[in-house]
């Protein structure tokens, strides 16, 4: 970079003034959202993935609305329809065909994303407040509370989460407050380590030393003080942990744990698909896994974005993917 | 490093034995495991004699150190709907799933090296853009969702494998008998082939997008840029100099990778009918066997702290700048 800001009498003009723009740029105040709108219209990607969430999201809220059937309707003269198949007036009744109990694949596929999003984004809400809490108290104070923390996160990484997944909610039954619970405390030890790391580094600063100084209390400390100067990891792996609860919910609800059976998820679609494969009923299994596909890809391109946005330095560093 | 090999593997005691407690307290919460092995008309007298028999009558401090003492002696106690030793039930059916995570980890690692290293030197041409984003989608599958895509064309529409079933290489081989093995080998792989990809896409990609800024980060630091400037060869610079310096990070995150193979693996062991630990620990659950699922557990989490605690060795080794405290 150094090198090609040395005024070169051998660069050509175009690149004189794209420099002068850049240049331009820089010096130009912008605020905070321009910016992340620039950046992302550059790395194109990004602007793709947040319009189809923006749809997933839309199908989310407005399924009642969206949804062309009741998900839950069962007919059963019209099971196990292809997609695009007409009845006897030559009209498309399900677009996406029918499954073994004739309900209409794409209501279900639309009312599917109600439970993923919604369980995606309350489990790390969860899991990542309580996760920051306790990394961030850890870190603090040190000592026996820091121990006694750790030792928790030590004893659950060494616990395979979906053998913790499949005993919790065994235990607890099925409910989707439960679900979130579970994945919920599934998330909660990579948020700690990072909060606890983060704020081993801040705890020695200046600023704190000063907020310290003036008197401030150790709970204003923690919260009003080091807490804003240790988020941006923590978002930056937040966002992609969406993605990988919404994967973990689906593997839930395709072992038949998790929401009860009324309500249509992406991965319990799966699961009654996969006795239908045999009979060549290929539509049950990838409509639903295609949702999955896209929402969890569009959310690991626009985590991968805000890294790069947000703190560049965790790339590469294994962090969140 | 011999005060840390014993600190770390006295911590492995700590880590499996607060895993045990927590699956102890968690399954006896879950209400008494007795009304699970006594019909549901059972007299009260019938249910208070099972729960002596069973052992559930006692205070639940004195059946957790029970417990403890026993696996001590290697006796994990009889599983309560088996009647056999859980040690047995469990190993019975571990040999499936190793084989499937072991197939895992092989394939993935053999498979995401190439991929990464050539992305890395490849940086920002075609090549590099379509393989990472190959690794993209890659990431983004539900494994059960691709083992479906996998029965439905290759087993359903193609004929060209089977749907679902199993062949044992390494419980033969456990149990002495190498000729048997050997000839049950391509069966075994035709059977391992479509759960083992399926299991091992996401840490394929995963991996090779981390080799990938692994050796990306090597080839910027200046003992690359001298070996460049001295003449050697790319070949040369690549092998002996970048790859060799990317591997230290890539060592840690192919051992743990070990719990993400394993996570996989219990999901897909479902959709093809794999007789492995997966299926087994989740009936046990559902019908409270409480010997079964902590020594099920146990063996499990010994697995991960162990795959763990050689990457962090591996890591030293690899690394002598990093000492081990």
């Amino acid at each position: 970079m150094s090198a090609s800001q040395q005024p070169n009498p051998a660069m050509p003009a175009s690149r004189v003034s794209a420099l002068d723009r850049q240049i331009d740029e820089m010096y130009t105040p912008q605020s905070f959202l321009q910016r992340a709108a620039a950046s992302m219209l550059q790395a194109r990607y990004p602007v793709v993935a947040v319009v189809f969430l923006a749809l997933i999201a839309l199908c989310a809220i407005f399924a009642t609305h969206l949804a062309p059937k009741d998900p839950n309707r069962v007919e059963i003269f019209l099971t196990l329809k292809p997609p695009l198949s007409t009845n006897r007036e030559g009209d498309i009744e399900h677009v996406l065909g029918t499954d073994s109990t004739g309900r209409d694949v794409l209501s279900r596929v639309i009312y599917g994303a109600r439970i993923s999003f919604f369980v995606g984004l309350a489990a790390v809400g969860l899991g990542g407040g309580a996760g920051t809490i306790l990394g961030l108290t850890a870190g603090y104070l040190g000592g026996r509370v820091d121990d006694l923390i750790m030792r928790l996160a030590d004893i659950q990484l060494a616990y395979p989460f979906i053998l913790f997944a499949i005993m919790m909610l065994t235990i607890l039954g099925e409910g989707v407050l439960n679900l979130i619970l579970v994945l919920g405390i599934g998330q909660w030890v990579t948020y700690a380590r990072i909060a606890r790391a983060e704020t081993l580094v801040q705890r020695e600063r200046e600023y704190v030393e000063a907020v310290r100084a003036l008197g401030a209390t150790e709970w204003r400390i923690m919260f009003r003080t080091i807490l804003p100067n240790i988020l941006t990891p923590l978002i930056v792996i937040a966002s992609f942990n969406v993605a990988g609860v919404i994967l973990s919910e689906a593997s839930l609800s395709f072992l038949g744990l998790g929401v009860p059976e009324s309500v249509p998820t992406w991965g319990a679609m799966l699961a009654n698909s996969r006795n239908q494969l045999l009979s060549g009923s290929w539509w049950l299994a990838v409509f639903p896994g295609l949702a999955i596909m896209f929402t969890v890809v569009s959310l690991n391109i626009l985590g991968d974005w805000m890294r790069d946005f947000l703190d560049p330095r965790l790339r590469g560093s294994g962090q969140g993917l | 490093m011999h005060k840390y090999i014993i600190r770390r593997l006295l911590l492995t005691v700590v880590v499996v034995l607060g895993v045990t407690l927590l699956t102890f307290l968690s399954i006896h919460m879950a209400g008494d495991p007795t009304f699970f092995y006594v019909s549901e008309r059972a007299s009260a007298e019938e249910r208070q004699a099972a729960r002596e028999r069973l052992g559930f009558d006692r205070p639940l401090h004195v059946q957790y150190f029970d417990f403890l003492f026993n696996l001590a002696r290697g006796d994990t106690g009889n599983s309560l709907a088996h009647r056999v030793p859980a040690f047995d039930v469990v190993m019975e059916r571990m040999p499936a799933t190793l084989e499937l995570t072991i197939g895992g980890f092989l394939l993935s690692t053999t498979v995401a090296f190439p991929i990464g290293v050539l992305a890395a030197t490849r940086r920002g041409t075609m090549t590099d853009g379509t393989l990472m984003l190959g690794a993209m989608l890659g990431q983004s599958m539900p494994s059960f969702w691709l083992g479906l895509m996998f029965i439905l064309f290759f087993a359903v529409t193609l004929r060209w494998m089977p749907v679902s079933g199993h062949v044992p290489f390494i419980k033969p081989l456990l149990e002495g008998d190498a000729a048997l093995a050997l000839s049950n080998l391509p069966n075994a792989i035709r059977y391992l082939l479509m759960p083992t990809v399926a299991v091992s896409v996401y840490s394929i990609s995963r991996n090779s997008r981390l080799i990938r800024s692994a050796v990306l980060e090597v080839l910027r630091q200046d003992y690359v840029v001298t070996a460049r400037a001295k003449g050697l060869n790319e070949r040369t610079v690549m092998t002996r100099h970048a790859i060799r310096n990317a591997l230290i990070p890539i060592v840690t995150v192919l051992a743990l990778q070990f719990a993400f193979l394993l996570n996989g693996v219990i999901v897909v062991e479902t959709v093809f009918s794999w007789p492995g630990v997966g299926r087994l620990v989740f009936d046990a659950v559902s019908q409270r066997d409480v010997p079964l699922v902590l020594t099920a557990v146990v063996l499990l989490s010994f697995l991960f702290v162990s795959a763990n605690l050689i990457a962090d060795l591996m890591y030293g080794f690899l690394d002598p700048r990093i000492r081990l405290e």
